[in-house]
């Protein structure tokens, strides 16, 4: 009767998911965590408040305009800017701050509006791609 | 002087049962060994002062080696006990369900004296992590020792008392330990006063995916500072490392911004199983600074999370089965959030009601649906009451999660409501810290 296991210490590779989350409360095979190269509908936060609205009478960029991560932190935040003129259209939620050690060590982050609009509130979508 | 750690503590092989490659489950060298990943990381010179049996011996010290210890010394084995730490749950979405093989049976024997160990090797900082060794011993012996000396009280601490030790730097522990549980009845006012007779400089309490609090006894004074979220690999080892660069001190004496640090360093560490890929991180970090620690992250301290109440709306009928609404509840409660879970606290509407009565149910949950602050729709079946309490929750302008672990939802409504569509129980919980962080 044989076995398999761990044989020996430094033999942990990358590569076999232990299987997909099914929803079963995310227990399961786990991979290493790669840095994202697309990430999609990201809803910025405090649009209303944020230089692009401010400054341009409160109009939102139409969909398909570029954008660009902002390779400094502004007021705490990562923040996206349109790529052209450089405007803050809002803020990258929390959840995304880990993208820094990424654009710390080389990775930008553009892509495009999505949608935008006024209702109920000033909303901006984007997707980026690294 | 340039600062220099000795670590003393127990050495296990942290076996991941969730994580599994073509190997089978991941195992590594944990208990001190990660605070010595960190140091290593963050180029400060450190020390292991070890308990361990000795089939590790070999290993130990092979490893000390790639991680640039200055040296490795065995202050006592462990005998009868592989000190196999069995993880059951490396993410900590709930209780991580740790296990320590044949842990009964061990057998702790000093063999080096640790006086010859500091002499030797001179640290301006000694960082201890109980076990079941004789701690009391090691700090007994640590009575005419000048430097900084930090205890990390999450485990096998509770019979540390104050009369028979060294003055300490720094007390360490955490929302889990048994200290902070059962002697200090799981809030702050007590754990101050508990450690009060201690006469250290400082307490760090680190409240997990909440940030971290830290109280200056001779201050009088509190610095808090954020967790950063990041996609989490596990979470094991995580806190030691939290511990290793905060009392590295590396912005002088700064409390708010090492503890910022920390919390960086940790969340890289949470982020891989390499080494390698750790040290780069961190590197990454150090190299851009001030705009790492200057980052907005979650702060939610252990009481605050207490009286937040959250909504669960889910199908929670008998003829359901509700394993995942239970788990899901269960985890929230081990973050110390408040569940509330209408049809278990007002009851369910059945046929045989009188229309009053089935409307006093409704009122009642609408009352609750009120006091949340945190709703929570669980689609366990497609179910048209969980679909209204959702819409009628977003609509108050608070924040609404939706966790569709059997990929029910197709509506656009569904899926474009909530603030965050959640496939997992992790993924929810990470969610919650986000919807409900200071701001």
């Amino acid at each position: 009767m044989g076995s398999t296991g761990s044989g020996s210490f430094g033999n942990y590779r990358i590569g076999r998911n232990g299987g997909e989350t099914s929803g079963k409360g995310g227990i399961g095979g786990m991979e290493e965590i790669e840095c994202p190269t697309l990430i999609e509908n990201i809803r910025l936060e405090d649009v209303a408040t944020s230089e692009f609205y401010v400054n341009n009478n409160s109009t939102l960029p139409a969909p398909g305009t570029k954008v660009q991560v902002r390779d400094k932190v502004y007021l705490g935040r990562l923040v996206v800017e349109t790529e052209d003129t450089k405007q803050v259209l809002g803020n990258l939620p929390t959840q995304y701050n880990y993208l820094l050690t990424y654009i710390t060590k080389g990775m930008y982050y553009s892509g495009n509006v999505i949608s935008s609009g006024n209702t109920p509130v000033p909303f901006v979508v984007v997707t980026l791609n690294g | 002087m340039d600062k220099r750690v000795l670590i003393i503590g127990e050495i296990f092989v942290d076996t991941h049962l969730d994580i599994i490659d073509i190997n089978g489950p991941l195992i590594r060298l944990g208990g001190i060994f990660h605070s010595a990943r960190a140091f290593s990381a963050i180029g400060v010179e450190y020390v292991l002062a070890y308990y361990a049996p000795d089939y590790l011996d070999d290993d130990i010290n092979y490893y000390s080696c790639v991680l640039k210890s200055q040296g490795c010394f065995r202050l006592g084995e462990v005998k009868n006990a592989p000190n196999v730490m069995l993880v059951n749950e490396s993410r900590e979405v709930g209780d991580q369900g740790y296990y320590n093989i044949l842990k009964d049976q061990a057998v702790y024997t000093e063999i080096e004296q640790l006086t010859n160990i500091v002499n030797i090797t001179k640290p301006t900082d000694i960082l201890i992590y109980p076990g079941r060794y004789d701690t009391k011993k090691i700090l007994i012996d640590l009575r005419d020792y000048k430097g900084r000396i930090h205890v990390d009280f999450h485990y096998d601490s509770e019979n540390i008392k104050p009369d028979t030790i060294p003055v300490l730097s720094t007390i360490i522990l955490s929302t889990s330990s048994i200290v902070f549980k059962s002697l200090c009845n799981g809030n702050v006012h007590d754990l101050i006063s508990y450690f009060k007779p201690f006469n250290a400089e400082f307490i760090l309490f680190k409240e997990n995916r909440g940030g971290a609090l830290c109280y200056s006894f001779p201050k009088d004074n509190y610095y808090e500072s954020p967790a950063y979220y990041v996609p989490t690999m596990h979470s094991v080892g995580v806190g030691d490392i939290y511990n290793a660069v905060f009392i590295s001190d590396l912005i002088n004496r700064d409390t708010e911004k090492n503890m910022r640090l920390a919390s960086q360093c940790a969340a890289r560490y949470a982020e891989t199983m390499l080494y390698e890929k750790f040290q780069v991180n961190v590197q990454a970090v150090l190299g851009n600074l001030e705009q790492m620690i200057g980052l907005e992250g979650v702060r939610l301290s252990w009481e605050e999370r207490k009286i937040i109440n959250i909504y669960i709306a889910a199908p929670d009928f008998p003829d359901i089965n509700t394993l995942l609404l239970d788990e899901l509840s269960e985890s929230l409660r081990y973050h110390n959030f408040n569940p509330r879970l209408p049809i278990r606290e007002n009851g369910i509407v059945r046929e045989t009601m009188t229309p009053e009565e089935k409307l006093q149910i409704f009122r009642n949950d609408l009352d609750l649906l009120s006091t949340c602050h945190l709703l929570i729709a669980v689609l366990l079946i497609n179910d048209a009451g969980t679909l209204v309490e959702l819409g009628m929750f977003a609509q108050s302008g608070k924040p609404t999660i939706v966790f569709d672990p059997y990929n029910i939802c197709q509506n656009m409504f569904v899926t474009h409501t909530p603030n965050y569509f959640c496939k997992t129980i992790g993924e929810v919980i990470d969610a919650t810290y986000q919807c409900l962080r200071r701001r």
